[in-house]
């Protein structure tokens, strides 16, 4: 690899780097979820430093040409991002329905009691007791 | 002993009514419709004729729908919930013998099957293989036979109820919640009803999707089955 070129990837892996950090500063990203980011990124790094890691990797699966261990690398990273992020959609399903369904069941609550406490016969003594001063202070 | 009627309604405004009067026609038992999100007329509806609902937020999905239903239940310490679906396939006629056979069978769970005497609505030829095929996978993962697994007909007992409550199935709830009680030994028995065929409107499964739903349905019974496999062993 010639040096300009090495020169020119290590600087887009660290500027890959620093848009990760800053998104993570910003909150635009929970760190939690930089954590795998940083990993590929810190990976671009050490192999635009040192290319001859790749050779290490092609030699393990036998791969003749270093460029496309870089594209095993790559799409092995993109992989655990997109089903990390699969998992994540999932709680955050799972989290949100369960969110609809409390909510929901807490309003038809709030409805009852509401109702009843109008109508002065609400099963909650306190609500009850409440509705009964209240006309009191009216007739009053 | 307090029983809860469980009506899942998704836009149902020409069917929910009729089904609310035929039940409080049959029963006394306390009822509550849950409207999933309907886009249509069904909150006006229940609101007008002072129907006790609970209204989804967002539309869940009858997975949801019938997990929020339980979870009502369990909140309000129920004895037995019952499943009857709001279109008017489902005749209330027959609650008192499911929460008949769920007390005296001590049975977890009592589906009511429109396959025992092979009576009433039958179903479309292609919907009944793929419930013959249900029928197959769930026989050969518990060695039981449940003739209509995807009944939504269905009287649930105490213990089912606070299972439900906790963790419900949100794809194919009706088949693979019968998988989940009988691969964790809990027992599942069939009554004999006669169906309607729907009153109004469309069902939800259109003739195209059906063949992707088997393959869906059956991947989510494996899956149910090996879960509940694992976690028995830890």
């Amino acid at each position: 690899m010639n040096s300009s070129l090495q020169i020119r990837l290590i600087l887009f892996s660290v500027i890959f780097f620093l848009i990760i950090s800053w998104s993570v500063m910003k909150k635009a990203v929970q760190f939690k979820h930089s954590l795998i980011w940083y990993l590929t990124a810190l990976v671009f790094i050490a192999i635009s430093i040192f290319p001859s890691s790749l050779d290490v990797v092609s030699g393990w699966f036998g791969i003749v040409e270093p460029t496309n261990s870089v594209f095993l690398i790559i799409i092995a990273f993109l992989l655990l991002i997109v089903f990390s992020n699969s998992m994540s959609l999932s709680k955050n399903q799972e989290d949100i329905t369960l969110l609809i369904q409390e909510i929901s069941i807490l309003r038809e609550e709030v409805k009852r009691q509401t109702q009843l406490s109008q109508t002065g016969h609400s099963e909650n003594p306190i609500v009850a007791e409440e509705v009964a001063q209240q006309e009191d202070n009216h007739e009053n | 002993m307090r029983v809860l009627i469980i009506i899942p309604a998704f836009n149902e405004e020409k069917n929910v009514l009729a089904t609310v009067n035929s039940i409080k026609e049959y029963s006394d038992y306390d009822y509550i419709v849950i409207n999933d999100g309907s886009t249509d007329k069904t909150e006006q509806i229940l609101n007008e004729h002072a129907i006790p609902h609970i209204k989804l937020l967002k539309n869940l999905g009858i997975g949801g729908a019938m997990q929020t239903g339980y979870k009502y239940a369990f909140q309000n310490d129920y004895d037995i919930a019952i499943q009857i679906d709001a279109d008017g396939q489902h005749k209330p006629s027959y609650i008192d013998s499911l929460i008949q056979v769920l007390l005296n069978d001590s049975a977890d769970m009592v589906v009511g099957s429109r396959y025992i005497e092979k009576i009433g609505f039958q179903s479309t030829l292609s919907r009944r293989i793929g419930k013959n095929i249900l029928t197959i996978i769930i026989k050969l993962l518990t060695h039981k036979t449940i003739t209509d697994p995807t009944s939504g007909f269905r009287a649930c007992s105490k213990e089912v109820i606070k299972m439900f409550a906790h963790s419900y199935p949100t794809d194919y709830p009706e088949p693979e919640t019968i998988v989940e009680l009988l691969s964790t030994k809990k027992v599942v028995k069939e009554i004999s009803v006669v169906m309607d065929s729907r009153a109004n409107g469309k069902t939800s499964i259109t003739p195209i999707k059906s063949v992707y739903y088997m393959i869906k349905v059956s991947a989510a019974l494996f899956f149910t089955f090996i879960n509940n496999k694992l976690r028995k062993r830890k």
